[in-house]
C-alpha cells in the first residue's frame, strides 16, 4: 500500500477495490446473459438495433462505464504492469460464478490452468512499483515525439 | 468455440491492453497535481483517455459477444492474458523497468492461458 498517494487513507483505497471488485464481477455475470443475446446472423445492422433496445446490454454497458470510472482512479496512483494485475481478484469471483450460477463443470486442465494464471498474477502483483526511466520522462518523451 | 469468437477474442484482449496503456499514458501527464474536479476535467479532456474510452467501447461490445458465446469459465481467466500485453507495452510506452520476476510472472500466465484453452479439447 505504501506505493499509493499519503493523501489517501488505507480505508479509501481498500474501499475503492472492494467496489471495483464488486462491480466488475457483476458486469461479468451481466455481459454473460446480455451477450447470448448479441446474434451475428441477424445482420450487422439488426444486431445493433437488437443490442440497443434490449435492457440487460444497456445494463452492462452501464456499469462496464461505471467500471471505468471506478478504475481510472485506482490506476491513478499504480504502475500499469503491476496495478493492473490486481483486478485478477474477479476472475476468481468470475470463474467461481461460472460453476454457481452458470452451472459449469471445468475439467482438471482447466483448474491447473487457472491456478497456474493465478500464480502468474499473483507474482505481478506482489511485485513494487518499477523505477521509471529518468524519474518517467523518458517513456513520455519518446511517446509524445 | 467458434473461429469468429476467438477472433473477437483476439480483439478484446488487444483492445484492453491498448485501453490500459492508453489510460496510464493520459494519466501520467495529468500527474500529481490536479484533484477533484481538475482531476475529472484532466481524465475528460485527454487525448490519450479519450483514445482509450474508444477502444473500450468496442471492446464491451467484442467481450459481451465472447462471453456470451463460450464458457464464462474458459474466457474470463484467459482473459489474464491483458496483464501480459500490459506488462509488454509498460516496458516499451510508460517506461516502466520490469524486473525478470515480473517476465516470469508474464509467462506464468501465458501457459495457463494455454491450458485453460487447451481444456476445451
Amino acid at each position: 500500500m505504501a506505493d499509493f498517494a499519503p493523501a489517501r487513507s488505507l480505508a479509501a483505497v481498500l474501499g475503492g477495490w472492494l467496489l471495483f471488485i464488486a462491480l466488475e464481477t457483476t458486469i461479468q455475470v451481466v455481459f454473460k446473459i446480455a451477450g447470448a443475446e448479441l446474434d451475428p446472423d441477424l445482420g450487422l445492422a439488426a444486431m445493433v438495433r437488437h443490442a440497443a433496445t434490449t435492457p440487460i446490454v444497456l445494463l452492462g454497458f452501464a456499469l462496464y462505464f461505471c467500471g471505468f470510472l471506478v478504475w481510472i482512479t485506482l490506476l491513478k496512483d499504480l504502475d500499469l504492469g503491476r496495478g493492473f494485475p490486481m483486478t485478477a481478484v474477479v476472475y476468481i469471483a468470475t470463474f467461481t460464478a461460472a460453476i454457481l450460477l452458470f452451472h459449469e463443470r471445468p475439467n482438471a486442465t482447466r483448474i491447473v490452468g487457472v491456478l497456474v494464471i493465478m500464480a502468474g498474477v499473483v507474482l505481478l502483483a506482489s511485485d513494487e512499483n518499477s523505477p521509471r526511466k529518468g524519474a518517467g520522462e523518458a517513456g513520455k518523451e519518446e511517446v509524445d515525439g | 468455440m467458434t473461429p469468429l469468437v476467438w477472433s473477437l477474442f483476439g480483439l478484446t484482449v488487444t483492445l484492453d491492453v491498448f485501453g490500459q496503456t492508453a489510460f496510464k499514458l493520459g494519466l501520467d501527464r495529468i500527474g500529481d497535481g490536479p484533484a477533484g474536479l481538475d482531476f475529472w476535467r484532466g481524465v475528460a479532456t485527454s487525448p490519450w483517455v479519450l483514445a482509450g474510452l474508444g477502444g473500450y467501447c468496442v471492446e464491451a461490445v467484442s467481450w459481451m459477444y465472447v462471453i456470451g458465446h463460450s464458457p464464462l469459465s474458459v474466457v474470463g481467466p484467459m482473459a489474464a492474458l491483458s496483464y501480459v500485453g500490459a506488462v509488454l507495452t509498460g516496458r516499451l510506452f510508460l517506461g516502466e523497468t520490469p524486473r525478470p520476476r515480473r517476465w516470469l510472472a508474464a509467462g506464468l500466465v501465458t501457459l495457463g492461458a494455454g491450458l485453460v484453452g487447451a481444456s476445451l479439447g
